[in-house]
């Protein structure tokens, strides 16, 4: 009884599988990334979810408890405070006009990073890890965290009077075909955030620094989903993906 | 059987109200449980069927149902409070789907506080031409819950060849397998549609969905094939496509 499977039905069963659950992290990741470029495949994955859904009438609900509620809710506060800070290093602001102070002084957000504790947790292994792995006593460290979730994605490094700074990555990440990941930096007095290139996901990049000025502490680093080739402004136009700020290490 | 599922299901759509049997009214609440209690009240005259037509919903204390397209945009625009509302709304539903799939009430409250992050951020993406608000919003928080269980591993890592090889010598033709699962709501069109499959891909179909599980956990459960599981899933699934359509 074996009828040939035509390529609708793979999809078919592709995407059914997808949303039924069965499929290993990789093959998910797979149908993520294909998603974005495969109209077929999303509209029958859009399909799924909706034939499906109505099985979670089936699960029993169950009461949360009541911290989870107030969890989320500092957690959109840190995101919003992000989203602002965003804003503003979009915004090619003079020195001498407004300073950009909003959220490097935002209690809530250091406050969220904090709480965390990701984030310093991966600092203190970034830095053993990098000490070993690198020669050049290292001058300036910055962890790059999502702006939501605070889970450490890559790690800028750079030695006090170095010309060179280095972008390491700390996983594997899916980037759209359609899009690049550019890397931007941002000193607290300069007129507009300078790009530092394209990065490419899961690669280490040596970044020429000879061009800008020296590295400074609090420095804002961010990396932002762009165009394919990178944003066609002087500026991100895509959503931050990863951002951080340069800590001087003794 | 079937219908006393079909006025369990009623009962849980129909919210909370009363059931009119002569001069007597059976309060109910949303609960299943009431069924039985209905059914031995009720004279032998009255079938399940004409129990569902005497269903009497409460009036809702809010008429209008909850608009999640609304929500979501709402949200899209920055507003708190209309998160907070598709949570009040759906927390206990929401955290029960992500229990029975990551198995653990502390991981079940991580996945629904990611994925009431990603809510909030992506609110903005919601399309309502491909799906509807309630649908993406129960998406991702499966979405979560899978991520969480096949990334981090509750998958035995045995060589999935090795098992089936092993499983092949393994007799196939065992007793007929039992049902593990109970359509209790009103699903609509897929309970149909998931009646007319036979009990193995009916049961792979279901442990996949409601709780997350993989081919290999399906086998195991089944004490089936690997093989056969993964074949009971496609053509499920595809029988299922069909009769949807």
């Amino acid at each position: 009884m074996n009828t040939p499977v035509s390529r609708g039905d793979d999809i078919q069963c592709l995407a059914g599988e997808y949303v039924l659950g069965t499929l290993s992290a990789s093959s998910r990741a797979g149908v993520e990334a294909r998603m974005a470029n495969d109209a077929a495949l999303r509209t029958a994955v859009e399909q799924w979810q909706e034939t499906l859904a109505p099985l979670h009438e089936l699960v029993e609900p169950v009461e949360p408890s009541a911290q989870l509620w107030t969890r989320i809710e500092s957690s959109v506060a840190v995101q919003i405070d992000a989203a602002k800070a965003s804003e503003s290093f979009r915004r090619a602001v003079p020195p001498d006009v407004t300073p950009i102070t909003t959220w490097w002084d935002s209690l809530r957000l250091w406050r969220g990073l904090a709480a965390s504790g990701l984030a310093a947790t991966a600092l203190m292994g970034v830095v053993v890890f990098t000490q070993q792995a690198l020669s050049p006593t290292p001058g300036y460290m910055v962890v790059l965290v999502g702006p939501q979730d605070k889970s450490p994605g890559w790690v800028v490094q750079a030695g006090t009077n170095s010309q060179q700074a280095r972008l390491i990555p700390l996983g594997k990440m899916e980037v759209p075909g359609d899009k690049s990941l550019q890397f931007w930096t941002k000193g607290d007095d300069w007129k507009g955030p300078v790009s530092l290139g394209l990065v490419k996901p899961g690669q280490s990049l040596e970044i020429p620094l000879d061009k800008l000025p020296p590295l400074q502490p609090n420095q804002l680093f961010e990396i932002t989903l762009e165009p394919y080739n990178g944003s066609p402004l002087d500026r991100p136009t895509g959503p931050i993906l990863f951002i951080g700020r340069a800590v001087k290490i003794i | 059987m079937s219908t006393q599922r079909n006025l369990r299901g009623a009962i849980r759509k129909a919210g909370s109200g009363v059931i009119r049997i002569g001069d007597r009214q059976l309060s109910f609440c949303g609960d299943g449980e009431l069924v039985n209690l209905a059914l031995r009240f009720a004279p032998a005259s009255l079938s399940a069927r004409q129990l569902i037509d005497r269903l009497e919903p409460a009036l809702p204390v809010n008429p209008q149902p909850f608009d999640y397209e609304v929500a979501l945009a709402a949200c899209a625009k920055g507003d708190r409070s209309a998160l907070q509302s598709i949570y009040q709304f759906e927390n206990r539903r929401l955290l029960g789907v992500a229990l029975r799939i990551v198995r653990d009430h502390a991981l079940a409250e991580d996945v629904l506080h990611d994925a009431f992050m990603s809510i909030w951020t992506k609110a903005v993406s919601f399309d309502a031409l491909r799906g509807t608000a309630r649908g993406w919003i129960h998406s991702i928080v499966r979405n979560q819950a899978l991520s969480v269980v096949r990334n981090h591993g509750r998958e035995v890592s045995a060589d999935e060849e090795a098992i089936e090889a092993l499983e092949a010598e393994r007799a196939t033709h065992a007793a007929p397998m039992t049902e593990l699962f109970e359509i209790n709501a009103d699903i609509g069109r897929l309970d149909e549609c998931l009646q007319a499959l036979d009990a193995p891909k009916r049961n792979s179909i279901l442990a996949a969905y409601l709780d997350g599980c993989s081919h290999s956990e399906i086998a195991a459960k089944l004490n089936a094939p690997l093989g056969s599981v993964k074949a009971w899933i496609k053509r499920g699934l595809l029988s299922l496509r069909e009769c949807m359509a």
